[in-house]
């Protein structure tokens, strides 16, 4: 592994403690093992004028203001993008939980950034909706830095708390997203799975690709207690004493049987659907979303 | 029932499990759980089936716990259907019940041998339809063995319920080797035997060690095979017993052979109290045929034997007398007293033949003979004797008629007329006493042919080669009495009657066969040789005594001896009594005469102690009439009446009295005496049901438990492995 790549790892990431660096450091160390330029084939549209501080490449000086005003101002361009992201992370409460040092919110907050900082990179723009029973913030999509910087600020002040109500949310966004682009869902899909799909369902409808990542705990797939245990259920399930090793294959038939719900009935409405482990490497996600992205922008 | 009750505090421990789940439900690790949907799906589709495996489970452990601990408590199943189930095979008990006359021991209005049978009974009555028994009476000298077991179980309480004391005493570990050699070939699979005995050392000790050695051995290959209780009947009893009575011509003598009428004799009583403690003011009787003739009042010490005289004791008529010693009743009655069949004689008829009459009194082979058995007939103040001796050649001799005589005395005689030799052998055969003296006269060949028939003849010995050794008083041999354990030899040296001062120049070499029952030397030379000096020879129902040497002083200074006169005193009435003189027998020697014909009528009657009277007639044998009477089981007066000029005659039957020392061995001196032996030591005969149903039930129930506890452990491990894989916990294959 090399030093890129290893921030690809979320237990390297979690001890970055910052997004925007951990966001870098995941995206230029996935670009590095693509070996390909972000930066290619994207074009500009101008926006705005600025005055020229030492450091400023003298390409973008406006040569004609500075003929007129002979002052110093920089051209600044929103850029045009091809492509409309919204990224919905649940922050709910179950969410919280992690067996290791990455909590699945850590985890879905690095992918999300990671997106955002990529999607910023290539000139798309990138919205973010936050939702636990409902969207508690909705940031349109936008492509410039200063909107990155903004995702990224959200994505720090995240508390998880309450109880994903999904199907609602997920008919909320798809009522404010109108231009259609792609939806990048980052949640434990924690909710009766029919609801999800027709939530899901309402973005297809609306022509959105739909791009599902599914973060579980390694723990929450492989159920590994042996001891007697009381599980606190977050999201006020109440507390459950019980013996694990009594219950560990009927637990997993319907994990498994939750997942493979999920994945018919993404399959069914066409949307990507990536399990990601709190211990996956960032590349999986950014690779199912480049995927998602290139049947979009065919 | 429970043989160990104390283990049943460990059937709480069956709450051990619950506990352990109880608190390992307290003990648990707290997780923050999020996939709580899954989790509770999963919880609600297995919770039936947890619980009732749980369960399961929780019984099992709770039931392997108290099985174990009622297994150690060792429940015992009193008799029912189910003892029997759980007992498997029948049961073959085998009783040894020892009935020797210290099982009659009374304390407490009761006996060891009356609890010895309602112990034995109480088992019999316990035992299940199919068990067996069988009854072995150890009061004797062989086991009385009821002959197979048997399932008769009425018959076998009969048997037991009239039970008795036997007046012999017990040889039980030489009883027990046998009886265990014997189970030890039945069929059956499950053998208890049982033996009752009061721990009386004596029964068990002889000579300190065990009484049959080959016990240990025999114990030591029941050991596993079948179960062995030790029932101690007995208690500890202080007891006086009358060990011996005798007619002595002084305070100090011996037992005296024969008895004149109207000469004193002095009766000797030997009493022993077995305690610890001395008795005092014990009242001594004596009667003279049932009537009593004198009282003593004698303080008894412990453990030390104590003798009582009666002096000038005189009988007035000839014939058989009965003495009777009493002593005040104890506790067991059986041995208080002791009675002594005495003949009187008004004299003993001698016929003393002379193979050498000479006027030389030194070459007289009689003259120091006739002097010494009647010293009376010749004017000797010496004593009074009962003998009366008459004097005949050796050519006399063929014309008397023996049976006019109790005691024929040869002398140097040349030999035994051929012709005479049947009158002599039948004279010796009905009860004679024959005493022979050698000389230079004999021939020894004519005596080996006619008297010793290669040993079937009267002769005690061979005769062989004369021995003539210089007159010179440091040439001659002496009498070695050192090794001799014959009664008169040791009568002698307790009267201090010392053989070993005669010198003896001329002798004959015998040839003694000692290994013949009926041969025995009665002290011999101090020569290189250590040649018998004189032999005895038991004959029918006579006795015939062989001297080497003459009785005339020429060939040893034996007849001058001051020793020779008491010597012959105490020969004559040794060889004059006869094997048939024992009239005073232990228990279960028989009753044994001779007679001929006219000495005896139609029926012969014996009256025995018990108040039987049993006709028993004498059988024919070599010219005479053998009567031999063998149930002489009980002790007192067996009086026969013959019918004929024998008239009636009394045998006196009595104990042997080493039975009458209740000292008992303890548990700790049995365990050294046999170490590590099999037996269950049963304290109590009450306590003996308990004992053997921890035995018989007990071992047997708690076997099963341990077998169902295991058995339910290995359910307990499977059915867990199998709901482990069913939940997914072991993984297969």
């Amino acid at each position: 592994m090399n030093e890129l790549q290893r921030y690809l790892d979320p237990k390297t990431l979690v001890k970055i403690g910052r997004l925007d660096l951990v966001a870098r450091r995941v995206v230029e160390g996935y670009i590095s093992g693509l070996h390909r330029s972000p930066y290619h084939g994207f074009s500009v549209e101008f926006a705005d004028h600025r005055e020229y501080v030492p450091g400023d490449d003298i390409k973008h000086l406006d040569w004609r203001t500075l003929a007129k005003t002979d002052r110093y101002y920089i051209k600044e361009y929103e850029e045009e993008t091809n492509l409309r992201s919204t990224i919905l992370l649940d922050t709910s409460e179950s969410m919280k939980y992690g067996s290791g040092e990455v909590t699945k919110q850590a985890y879905g907050c690095f992918v999300a950034a990671s997106l955002a900082y990529m999607l910023t990179q290539q000139q798309d723009s990138v919205g973010l909706a936050m939702f636990d029973s409902g969207v508690h913030r909705f940031v349109p999509p936008k492509s410039n830095a200063a909107h990155l910087r903004l995702i990224l600020h959200e994505l720090n002040q995240i508390v998880p708390k309450a109880k994903t109500k999904m199907d609602l949310i997920f008919h909320d966004v798809a009522e404010r997203v109108h231009k259609r682009g792609l939806i990048v869902v980052i949640s434990d899909l924690f909710d009766d799975p029919e609801t999800i799909l027709m939530g899901l369902r309402h973005f297809r409808h609306n022509r959105h690709e739909v791009v599902v990542f599914h973060v579980l705990d390694e723990y929450e797939t492989t159920f590994p207690f042996d001891e007697t245990t009381l599980f606190d259920g977050l999201e006020g399930y109440g507390e459950v004493l019980t013996e694990p090793r009594g219950l560990r294959d009927t637990y997993l038939e319907e994990a498994n049987k939750f997942i493979l719900a999920m994945k018919r009935g993404c399959r069914h409405h066409e949307i990507d659907y990536v399990q990601l482990s709190t211990a996956t490497p960032l590349d999986v996600a950014l690779s199912a979303y480049l995927a998602s992205r290139a049947k979009r922008t065919k | 029932m429970f043989g160990a009750p104390w283990w049943l505090l460990g059937v709480a421990a069956g709450a051990a499990p619950i506990i352990i789940h109880l608190l390992n439900r307290q003990r648990f690790k707290r997780v923050t759980w999020a996939a709580m949907d899954w989790l509770l799906k999963a919880l609600e589709r297995n919770r039936r089936r947890m619980r009732v495996e749980n369960l399961v489970l929780l019984i099992l452990r709770v039931l392997i716990v108290v099985l174990v601990a009622l297994a150690l408590s060792r429940p015992i199943l009193e008799s029912s259907p189910a003892a029997a189930l759980v007992g498997g095979a029948r049961v073959c008990r085998i009783f040894v019940i020892d009935n020797s006359y210290s099982m009659g021991v009374k304390i407490a209005a009761t006996s060891p041998l009356e609890r010895a049978k309602r112990s034995a009974m109480d088992q019999l009555i316990s035992s299940q339809g199919g068990d067996v028994a069988s009854l072995v009476i150890s009061g004797g000298e062989s086991a009385e063995v009821t002959p197979e077991p048997t399932g008769d179980v009425a018959r076998l309480t009969r048997q037991i319920e009239e039970l008795e004391i036997s007046h012999r005493e017990a040889n039980l570990p030489a009883i027990l080797s046998k009886v265990l050699a014997k189970a030890q070939g039945l069929p059956h699979p499950k053998i208890r035997v049982y033996v009752f005995t009061d721990m009386q050392r004596f029964t068990w000790v002889g000579e300190g060690k065990l009484r049959d050695p080959g016990l240990v051995d025999a114990l030591r290959k029941a050991r596993g095979k079948m179960g062995l209780f030790l029932v101690d009947c007995g208690r500890e009893s202080p007891n006086t017993v009358v060990e011996n009575v005798v007619v002595s011509a002084d305070e100090t003598g011996e037992a005296q052979g024969l008895v004149a009428v109207d000469v004193p004799v002095t009766v000797r009583a030997t009493l022993e109290h077995f305690a610890s403690e001395p008795r005092g003011d014990v009242t001594v009787k004596l009667l003279v045929d049932g009537r009593p003739e004198g009282e003593k009042k004698v303080a008894l010490e412990a453990r030390k034997p104590t003798v009582v005289l009666f002096p000038g004791v005189a009988f007035q008529t000839p014939g058989p007398h009965v003495l009777t010693v009493a002593a005040d009743a104890d506790a067991l009655a059986l041995d208080d007293k002791r009675n002594l069949a005495v003949d009187v004689e008004r004299e003993v008829k001698v016929l003393c033949v002379n193979g050498s009459p000479s006027s030389d009194l030194v070459s007289n082979e009689s003259y120091y003979l006739e002097r010494a058995l009647a010293p009376q007939q010749f004017e000797f103040a010496a004593g009074l004797s009962v003998f009366s001796v008459e004097t005949a050649t050796d050519v006399d001799f063929v014309t008397r008629n023996l049976n006019d005589y109790r005691l024929i005395v040869m002398a140097n005689l040349f030999q035994v007329p051929p012709e005479k030799a049947p009158q002599l052998e039948a004279f010796v055969r009905r009860g004679g006493g024959l005493i022979i003296f050698l000389g230079d006269r004999t021939e020894a060949s004519a005596w080996n042919d006619v008297m010793w028939q290669g040993g079937k003849g009267l002769l005690p010995a061979r005769i062989l080669e004369r021995k003539s050794l210089p007159a010179a008083e440091s040439a001659g041999q002496h009498f070695d009495t050192r090794r001799s354990t014959h009664e008169i030899v040791r009568t002698l040296a307790d009267r201090s009657v010392g053989l070993k001062y005669a010198r003896v120049n001329d002798y004959y070499y015998l040839d003694a066969r000692e290994d013949s029952p009926d041969v025995r030397v009665l002290f011999r030379y101090d020569n290189p040789e250590s040649s018998p000096a004189a032999v005895e020879k038991v004959y029918g129902q006579g006795r015939v005594i062989l001297i080497s040497t003459s009785a005339a002083a020429r060939w040893s200074t034996f007849p001058l001896s001051p020793t020779f006169a008491p010597f012959m005193q105490e020969l004559g009435a040794y060889a004059a009594r006869g094997s048939t003189g024992r009239r005073n027998l232990l228990v279960g020697e028989p009753i044994l005469t001779m007679l001929f014909p006219n000495e005896f009528g139609a029926t012969v009657t014996v009256s025995t102690p018990r108040g039987e009277k049993l006709d028993h007639q004498p059988a024919p044998e070599q010219n005479a009439f053998r009567f031999e009477f063998s149930d002489t089981r009980t002790v007192g007066v067996y009086t026969v009446a013959f019918g004929g000029s024998r008239g009636n005659c009394d045998w006196c039957v009595s104990l042997d009295t080493r039975e009458s020392d209740l000292e008992r061995l303890s548990k700790a001196d049995f365990d050294k005496l046999v170490p590590d032996h099999p037996f269950v030591f049963v304290d109590d005969p009450d306590n003996l049901r308990a004992a053997s149903g921890r035995v018989e039930s007990g071992a047997q129930l708690w076997k099963t438990l341990i077998y169902v506890a295991l058995g339910l452990m290995l359910l307990e491990l499977f059915l867990a492995r199998y709901f482990g894989t069913q939940r997914g916990i072991v993984k297969k294959g």
